[in-house]
């Protein structure tokens, strides 16, 4: 390859092995190069839908997360509710909470 | 104790607040999770907690990045954060999650070769390369949202892809 850019080999061999530090410092400089090892290390469509496959969450993931994420935030509101009203710290007010949970548990 | 109508609206509020970010954004924040910790119980428990941070810390988004690259960036966080709180062998094949049972045979076997090629790569790179291939960032965004320079997203994502071509780059129709 003319001007000083690496052959197309070079880029392979670097980016499948590490080998060739000097194509490596080179490509990640020059636009060219760096558009040439786009196209070099491109995965294939359906490499690519089997990436995006192993990645997808779970068909109930969002209704799950939804659900937790509501009592969570509801949790919190208590919380917040009660600080505000008792003056007092979140961490002294979930004690109080969780008091108050255990003694109707008693009853 | 008399219910405070003040207090349910703001629940109602947040709720749907969340609700909304999670319908948009929920499955990328997944993606990008589950790359990291390796497991998908873990990656939901990342998710929920990048919500929950980015609802409570809503007030210091400034709206110059999109609010999908601030939720990546919180995710990212949480799960290099989860990862390393569980001493997590990132390398260890043995890791790879499981729990794929309704997907027939050779679905499997691609994935399997797909994991595989994903479990020798470091969590970083791993990143990069879902925010490439899948979210179809810039590599400027990348490095922001992950906080790493230029040169090193280049050099992470092109050995990355090399990686997973070798190794699972035969998978079969
Ligand atoms: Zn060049």
């Amino acid at each position: 390859m003319s001007r000083g850019h690496p052959s197309d080999a070079q880029l392979a061999r670097w980016a499948e092995a590490g080998k060739g530090k000097r194509a490596a410092s080179h490509a990640i400089h020059c636009l060219l190069c760096e558009r040439r090892l786009e196209t070099i290390t491109e995965l294939a469509p359906r490499l690519r839908e089997q990436l995006a496959a192993s990645l997808e969450p779970p068909g109930t993931f969002e209704q799950r997360l939804q659900e937790r994420l509501s009592q969570r935030l509801l949790d919190h509101e208590t919380i917040a509710l009660v600080t505000d009203l008792v003056d007092v710290g979140p961490e002294t007010t979930r004690l109080l909470l969780e008091a108050r949970e255990r003694d109707e548990d008693d009853e | 104790m008399a219910e405070d109508p003040g207090a349910r609206q703001t629940t109602i509020g947040a709720d749907e607040g969340v609700r909304e970010m999670v319908d948009q954004h929920g499955p990328a924040i997944y993606r990008l999770a589950v790359s990291i910790v390796r497991d998908p119980a873990l990656a939901e428990d990342v998710a929920q907690e990048t919500f929950i941070m980015a609802w409570r810390h809503r007030d210091t988004y400034r709206g110059v990045a999109p609010l999908r690259h601030w939720l990546l960036r919180i995710a990212h966080n949480v799960a290099v954060s989860t990862l390393r709180s569980l001493r997590e062998e990132a390398r260890d094949p043995s890791t790879l999650p499981g729990g794929h049972a309704e997907v027939v045979e050779s679905t499997v076997a691609n994935r399997m070769a797909v994991e595989e090629a994903l479990s020798l790569l470091d969590p970083l790179s791993r990143s990069i390369v879902v925010l490439r291939e899948m979210e179809g960032l810039s590599y400027a965004e990348i490095g922001q949202i992950l906080g790493v320079a230029l040169p090193t997203v280049k050099t992470r994502l092109f050995r990355a892809r090399a990686t997973l071509r070798e190794i699972a780059g035969e998978v079969r129709s």
